[in-house]
């Protein structure tokens, strides 16, 4: 056998937990484990951003991260209600409709809300290219972000 | 989700110092880390290249591997750049726009962000952007082992598989004559994130071509090297060259052209 892990201390949603990883676990099962279920995992290697949380405020996929190689990260998932980017994004999908099964929308969202304000349609889909959405066609996803981005900071 | 997990998961070690990641890679078993990118998806699937590893030594700590810089009549890049660090250098794109081209149209942002140069040169896949960028510019790799202080090897030869790395080498950056008139051109299927099926760089120095594809064998290869390109790699090869040089940028002031 392996030697285990170390311990990494994390802040997971502004609080801070201690976990100790199973070797070679990736983020997003750990953070499933702990019981945040509302990040998906989807393809699991990398290539539909469905698992996307923010790690040190950047976009990441949970799925391609050991959560190992964190201690001392700050770690942002679609359950943190005290990010005010998040929960502007979330009402902006709403009301535009940027949804329909939903699988993409956590991920989508985590991404959408770290787009620099001003964004050009075209840059808008080039920060989201590694988010597949297989319902919406992407337009409306397009518009929330838009809209969001034009409202005051709620 | 246990279904293709790599029957016994790897420790993970994170390296303080070239020494201690020296150290830490003398064990068997043991494996650079980087960007994880390509590992963590090898890890479960249960890829054969993968089966042996049972330590994974973070090298993402050591800044020694990071940094972009001139030297002399080249270019140096530390094997810890990411592919979002070339995509956005000025530097890059001035003297070596084949690679800053090929590190913009790789992956999804997020993989730009984390994958490395040393990942996208040491993985065994075929359609590596960043590797056919740095072959098609002459590039030579710089290791430290876990036995000499020092190795260089040449890119063509490390992926031709001419070149034994002993287990346990780290990458610590390359080097590459400047390129200011090269250019990189891809087809896939979907562009904003899988991997090239087909890819050329090109590069000019002078009245040579050097030409480099990827997609078409095992690792990225080196498909011309001088005045004239063959025809027998296919039409589509032939196409991607022709639009590629194309869009080369005429060579100044390299010292070379
Ligand atoms: C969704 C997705 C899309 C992708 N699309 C593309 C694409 O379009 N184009 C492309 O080229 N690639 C693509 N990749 C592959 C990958 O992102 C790149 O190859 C990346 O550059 C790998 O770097 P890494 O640091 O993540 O490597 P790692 O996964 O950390 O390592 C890969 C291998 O290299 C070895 N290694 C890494 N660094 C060193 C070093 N310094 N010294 C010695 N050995 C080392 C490791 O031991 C391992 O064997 C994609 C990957 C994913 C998941
Ligand atoms: S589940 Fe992570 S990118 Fe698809
Ligand atoms: S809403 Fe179904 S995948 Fe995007």
């Amino acid at each position: 056998m392996t030697a285990p892990n170390p311990t990494v201390t994390l802040q997971v949603n502004g609080t801070r937990v201690e976990w100790q990883p199973r070797n070679g676990a990736t983020l997003i099962e750990a953070l499933r484990d702990h019981g945040l279920t509302g990040t998906k995992a989807g393809c699991s290697v990398g290539e539909c951003g469905s698992c996307t949380v923010l790690v040190d405020d950047r976009p990441t996929p949970a799925c391609l991260v050991l959560v190992a190689e964190l201690d001392g990260a700050r770690i942002t998932t679609i359950e943190d209600v005290a990010d005010r980017r998040i929960a502007r994004m979330k009402s902006a999908f709403i009301s535009n409709g940027a949804l329909q099964c939903g699988a993409c929308t956590p991920g989508m969202i985590i991404a959408a809300s770290r787009i620099p304000s001003g964004a050009s349609p075209e840059e808008i889909r080039a920060a989201l290219a590694g988010n597949i959405c297989r319902c919406t066609g992407y337009a409306s996803i397009i518009r929330a972000v838009q809209d969001a981005q034009a409202r005051p900071d709620a | 989700m246990t279904e293709g997990r790599h029957a016994q998961p790897p420790t993970y070690h994170r390296a303080v110092s070239l020494a201690d990641a020296r150290r830490h890679l003398g064990r068997r078993g043991a494996c650079v880390y980087a960007g994880g990118t390509d590992l963590l998806v090898a890890l479960r699937a249960g890829a054969p290249w993968v089966a042996g590893v049972r330590h994974l030594v973070d090298i993402k700590g050591l800044d020694a591997l990071r940094g972009i810089a001139r030297v002399g009549d080249g270019i140096r890049i530390g094997s810890l750049v990411t592919g979002a660090e070339l995509a956005t250098s000025a530097l890059v794109r001035r003297v070596a726009p084949v690679l800053c081209e090929a590190a913009a149209l790789a992956a999804a942002p997020w993989v730009r962000a984390r994958g490395t140069v040393g990942g996208n040169l040491m993985s065994p896949h075929p359609a590596g952007d960043l590797a056919t960028a740095l072959l098609a510019m002459g590039s030579t790799a710089e290791f430290v082992t876990p036995a000499v202080l020092r190795r260089s090897i040449a890119i063509q030869a490390l992926l031709a598989g001419h070149a034994r790395i002993p287990p346990g080498a780290v990458m610590t950056g390359v080097r590459a004559p400047v390129a200011p008139s090269s250019a990189y051109q891809r087809v896939g299927r979907r562009l904003a994130f899988t991997r090239a099926v087909i890819a050329v760089g090109v590069v000019r120095h002078g009245a040579q071509l050097r030409v480099a594809a990827a997609g078409l064998g095992a690792r990225p290869m080196l498909l011309a090297e001088g005045a004239t390109v063959p025809g027998e790699d296919g039409a589509l090869v032939d196409g991607l060259v022709r639009r590629a040089i194309g869009r080369l940028r005429p060579a100044r002031g390299t010292g070379r052209a």
